[in-house]
């Protein structure tokens, strides 16, 4: 019964400033469009400010495996030392000054990079495993075409391959704009029935 | 360099087996890339929207700004379980906001468009205009039509439960939904191309810089 | 009477019933602990002693507050259930033995193996030589777009990309750059990720490089940083963008420079370039930016993931999408016809190796499904099953 009022309160909070901007897209009044402009803009600096709530959670999190020795604790120690030379070297030099393109180029672009290039091995594997598992008809049709525009995106200069070529252009181009038209208004009315939830207070994913 | 290519290769010795070094590599890199996002934010966020405005000393702009400033210390509770009940309002705001402008963006961006493109798709005369072909047109169009409709009652989920079996959608519905399902696969075939693409790229590019290391030490 | 409380779900049940309401698990009215107890009747089976001492955790508690109450026989196979259950909690179980290597770790290694060694080798002898590929309707409109700009054009460029797509985006987003650096357009760069700043440096940097034309801050064009908040964040740069950004990613004030100082809505931009490895991110940017530009053109550099689900914007009617270049062959198309040839060796992805490991890829697809389909085939010689293929 204590946490009744509160969870009002959240409510109220996230309905009338929902309904405020919602209202701005449809009434002109300058007044509204003023009040819809400063609750967005703030919204989006707490969003900035949601990001450093994140980083301070991990940074406490590996500072607690570093403090209460745990397994993993030497890999946590690596972070935080990272974070604390990155961060002042960033600070000092500012984001897009040398030292700092200098890590981001030498550090953070090599294992991102690296991580994604392994993907494309994973991905004949997966390929191999889902074939073993499930040999039917959507899984031709799902690989067939994959493999048809990996083939027809490329050109060998002996090999003439105006069918394949063409067949791709037509894949790409009709069928799956169909069934990408199709989930981006599944997606569309998915976001308009979840936000319609969360503005009528049936869904309340800020409690807890 | 070198730390790029002895990173890169501490990446790619997962390929063989997880190991320290993947782990040591991983974690240095989060640490990093952490580390760089804060001060982006502190240069692009933090200063220029939130404190320097309370600094600057203009009444209208300090009070403006103490607005984010207090829903961002109550942000930062939710780190405390025992205390992330105080960051709720912050978040409550955010989610209400976030909501309405998902909403707006979905109807004025997506679904009004992409159905009156439906309904425009068979517009003879600007087919005509463009030189294609009125025929060819229509055929390319109607295949769209139907497989954006089949492709949408294919995520209908709405199921009848009767007596003694399991939950089912409708025979029709069912049927709709098997002719949308080809469309489902080829976009997702599509999209597999398109992943693989994306990886492959970055893998010649690793490869790439790893040979040109390795050529440059011969060279001298 | 009083109600009775199914063990499955804990639901409270009229007790008449003999199933619950909720889960539909069989409740034991007759013969329950009180009334056999009070009417001396015996049940089938002797009722089991909840506070029997073998009961570990918080059963011995549950135990304790029930004492040696009588049980249903629907009870004690519930109470046999929840023990049998919790009997291994607290244990650590023995880790099996150092396994074999198995044979999805040998696909693995295998598949690399082949992969890894053709683009080494093709890197190294550069064979075979493949064509570069043909212009797609909507990277020349795209083209035609840049060509129509004139000198000082404001555009406005987001690089909303993850640093590991940098081996593709930068391939795919190179020509247009520097086509639009030939143009002479004042470049006002932004981005909706917080790495964003730092590949939008990198990648003019290196442009400049291999063109030879080195654009300068703030003469020629500006980095805005970092933009927050995703969606809300775009709604509000779209109608206020010298609030949203007031400074540049080092923190120095915005929007001083001549060709940008008028800007005030985002329809003031001659052109918006979105450069984008995610279809969500795409996503967003159409929605909320995309009916704010009224006649001004939106134009996108895409992912080849990213791609299919942008496609359909393009293909609207009218456009949301003025122009759509879609991955490495995309950018190497654009960069062929619009005459920008940077070395192919030092312009990021290799074309030739690209495309061969893209065929490689195709190659180990296809002979993924003759490997399922031969291994379907004798599963259905050793096993016979009536009817072919599931539909």
């Amino acid at each position: 019964m204590r946490r009744r009022p509160f969870s009002v309160f959240l409510l109220v909070i996230a309905i009338a400033s929902g309904l405020v901007v919602l209202l701005g897209y449809w009434i002109n009044l300058p007044a509204l469009a003023t009040l819809r402009d400063l609750f967005v803009r703030w919204a989006a600096i707490l969003a900035g400010m949601a990001v450093l709530v994140g980083i301070l959670n991990l940074l406490y999190v590996h500072w607690l495996k570093v403090s209460q020795p745990k397994p993993g604790g030497a890999y946590s120690l690596a972070l935080l030392i990272a974070f604390v030379l990155t961060f002042l070297v960033a600070i000092v030099d500012t984001p897009t000054g040398s030292w700092s393109l200098w890590i981001f180029r030498y550090v953070q672009l090599p294992v991102e990079a690296s991580l994604l290039a392994l993907l494309a091995i994973t991905l004949l594997v997966a390929v191999f495993r889902m074939l073993h598992r499930r040999f039917d008809w959507f899984s031709l049709v799902f690989i067939g075409t994959a493999i048809l525009i990996l083939v027809g995106s490329t050109y060998l200069p002996e090999v003439n391959m105006p069918v394949l070529q063409s067949l791709r252009t037509w894949l790409l181009q009709v069928p799956t704009v169909a069934g990408a038209r199709g989930i981006l208004l599944g997606i569309g009315i998915g976001v308009v029935a979840t936000g319609v939830r969360i503005l009528t207070g049936s869904d309340r994913p800020y409690e807890g | 360099m070198i730390i790029g290519l002895l990173l890169t290769l501490c990446v790619f010795s997962y390929w063989l087996h997880d190991n320290a070094l993947f782990r040591l590599a991983i974690h240095i890199f989060i640490g990093a890339t952490a580390a760089y996002v804060t001060a982006i934010l502190w240069f692009n966020v933090i200063w220029p929207q939130v404190l320097h405005p309370i600094w600057s000393g203009n009444l209208k702009n300090t009070l403006l700004a103490l607005v984010p400033l207090i829903l961002s210390i109550l942000l930062i509770f939710k780190v405390f379980p025992r205390l992330s009940a105080a960051g709720s309002p912050a978040l409550a705001y955010m989610v209400g906001v976030g909501a309405a402008v998902a909403i707006g963006g979905a109807i004025i961006g997506t679904i009004v468009p992409q159905t009156l493109t439906a309904i425009n798709s068979f517009d003879l005369q600007a087919a005509q205009t463009s030189g294609e072909s009125s025929w060819i047109t229509t055929i390319n169009q109607g295949i769209i039509l139907i497989g954006t409709l089949t492709s949408l009652v294919y995520f209908h989920f709405s199921a009848r439960q009767k007596f003694n079996q399991p939950p089912a959608r409708a025979g029709w519905i069912e049927d709709i939904a098997r002719i949308g399902k080809i469309f489902i696969a080829i976009t997702l075939g599509a999209l597999l191309a398109g992943v693989f693409m994306a990886a492959t790229a970055a893998l010649v590019e690793r490869l790439n810089f790893l040979s040109q290391f390795v050529q440059s030490l011969i060279s001298g | 009477m009083d109600s009775i409380t199914c063990l499955t779900c804990g639901h409270l049940n009229p007790p008449d019933n003999h199933k619950c309401e909720i889960c539909g698990s069989p409740i034991e009215t007759q013969d329950s602990p009180i009334d056999a107890t009070k009417s001396g009747s015996q049940s089938p089976n002797p009722p089991e002693d909840l506070s029997s001492p073998h009961i570990p955790g918080e059963i011995h508690g549950v135990g304790g507050l029930l004492g040696k109450a009588s049980l249903t026989p629907a009870q004690q196979a519930h109470t046999r259930l929840l023990k049998e259950l919790i009997a291994g909690e607290g244990t650590t179980p023995t880790p099996p033995g150092q396994p074999k290597m198995r044979a999805n770790n040998l696909l693995r290694i295998g598949v690399g193996s082949v992969i890894i060694l053709l683009i080494l080798i093709s890197l190294l002898v550069e064979l075979p030589f493949f064509s570069p590929p043909e212009l797609s309707s909507e990277t020349l409109a795209a083209r035609q777009l840049i060509y129509s700009l004139p000198p000082g054009a404001p555009v406005l460029v987001a690089f909303d990309y993850q640093p590991a797509y940098i081996g593709e985006m930068s391939r795919a987003s190179q020509g247009i750059l520097a086509h639009l650096m030939a143009q002479q357009a004042y470049l006002t760069l932004i981005s909706t990720q917080p790495t964003g700043p730092a590949l939008a440096e990198l990648l003019i940097a290196e442009i400049g490089r291999y063109t030879g034309s080195v654009y300068q801050a703030p003469e020629q064009y500006q980095n805005l940083g970092y933009l927050p908040g995703g969606a809300s964040g775009l709604l509000i740069f779209s109608e206020k963008p010298h609030q949203m950004t007031p400074v540049t990613a080092d923190g120095e004030p915005a929007w001083e420079n001549s060709e940008v100082n008028q800007i005030n809505h985002i329809s003031d931009f001659s052109l918006v370039l979105v450069i984008t490895d995610d279809p969500e991110t795409g996503r967003t940017w159409i929605e909320q930016i995309g009916p704010k530009l009224g006649d001004k053109p939106l134009v996108f550099v895409s992912s080849a993931q990213a791609a299919p689900i942008l496609q359909p914007y393009y293909a609207s009617q009218p456009q949301q999408l003025q122009g759509l270049i879609s991955g490495v062959a995309g950018g190497m198309a654009y960069q062929e016809s619009a005459l920008f040839f940077l070395n192919n060796n030092q312009a990021g992805v290799p074309w030739s190796t690209y495309s061969l490991a893209l065929w490689a890829g195709a190659a180990i697809m296809i002979l993924g499904v003759i490997v399922a389909f031969i291994c379907r085939m004798n599963e259905e010689d050793s096993e016979p099953r009536s009817g072919g293929m599931k539909p």
